[in-house]
């Protein structure tokens, strides 16, 4: 009993905080871009960098 | 009159990202999604649905706007990530390995988040470029059924000149609700554009006649020509789509009939 009441709040928890709770905040190391080049309209932020 | 050159190829698509899903001809059937009566009968459905080419997502991935930030997962990783501008997995490391040693680290980013957040730009991994005063029209695919998470933008480009990633924008207009991109679906259709149909000149005139008693004779005739006899004398089913198919293999489509 006491370990399916320990379940149940995870349960209940909306798909949304599911995927919250997922969220890593760190970049990922496969995916990690320099911002060395942009095209199209994200051309913008690289000429105020410049 | 002239004829419009139809180069072969007019547009060449080269894959930057290995294994990604090669561009295809757009199909009459919408991979099998329209009506039987309009695959069948609809010539102008057809037409419209088979101009140009499919590009798909490189790789199956989410998206999830939260009203303010956009954060991202792909298939194979393990969390959700803050979308700023992100290279296809692995790729960068692929591009340097590849590219001249002048354009090292220079990869073009799969995904990048735009000033407004909102906003998505996604490489298709591939590159295009089109023959002399060619251009591409990059648009949702034609009658595919739109996903209503997201709306996606529309383009034409001078690849002739202008050498680059094929990619799109879209707008995420669901929030809190992932939205999935599948290498399964297209995500845009390519279609050839030859700069002359859309100049200034052509767009800033066009003819139009106030009234229907302005209708010139000839329109008349051809009025009755193409509804009202077909409505007298009813003709098969799919007799237009006949004619049209039998006019393009005929020659030309632009300048024969």
């Amino acid at each position: 009993m006491p370990r399916n009441k320990q379940k149940q709040p995870l349960a209940r928890k909306s798909a949304k905080k599911i995927i919250r709770r997922r969220v890593v905040r760190l970049l990922d190391a496969a995916t990690r871009d320099s911002g060395a080049i942009r095209f199209g309209s994200g051309c913008g932020p690289a000429i105020l960098r410049k | 009159m002239t004829e419009t050159p139809r180069p072969n190829p007019a547009v060449t698509f080269h894959r930057a990202v290995p294994g990604c899903r090669a561009p295809m001809r757009a199909d009459p059937s919408v991979l099998g999604t329209l009506p039987s009566r309009g695959f069948q009968y609809c010539e102008a459905l057809r037409a419209a649905s088979s101009f140009g080419w499919y590009a798909f997502p490189p790789i199956d991935f989410s998206l999830l706007w939260d009203g303010s930030e956009v954060i991202w997962t792909y298939r194979g990783a393990q969390a959700w990530y803050p979308l700023q501008s992100a290279q296809y997995p692995g790729f960068g490391r692929y591009f340097d390995r590849l590219a001249p040693r002048r354009l090292r680290g220079f990869a073009p980013p799969f995904l990048t988040s735009t000033w407004d957040p909102s906003l998505i730009q996604v490489w298709t991994g591939l590159f295009v470029q089109s023959a002399p005063d060619w251009s591409i029209l990059v648009r949702p695919p034609a009658n595919l059924q739109r996903h209503e998470g997201y709306h996606l933008y529309e383009g034409i480009v001078e690849s002739d000149r202008w050498f680059g990633p094929l990619f799109t924008n879209l707008r995420l207009v669901k929030t809190d609700a992932p939205i999935h991109f599948s290498t399964e679906l297209p995500l845009i259709q390519v279609q050839p554009l030859h700069r002359s149909a859309y100049t200034e000149e052509v767009s800033n005139s066009f003819g139009f006649t106030a009234d229907l008693a302005g209708l010139p004779a000839e329109a008349w005739s051809r009025y009755e020509q193409n509804i009202v006899k077909p409505n007298l004398d009813p003709r098969p089913a799919g007799a237009y789509a006949a004619s049209v198919r039998r006019r393009r293999k005929s020659g030309c489509p632009v300048h024969a009939g």
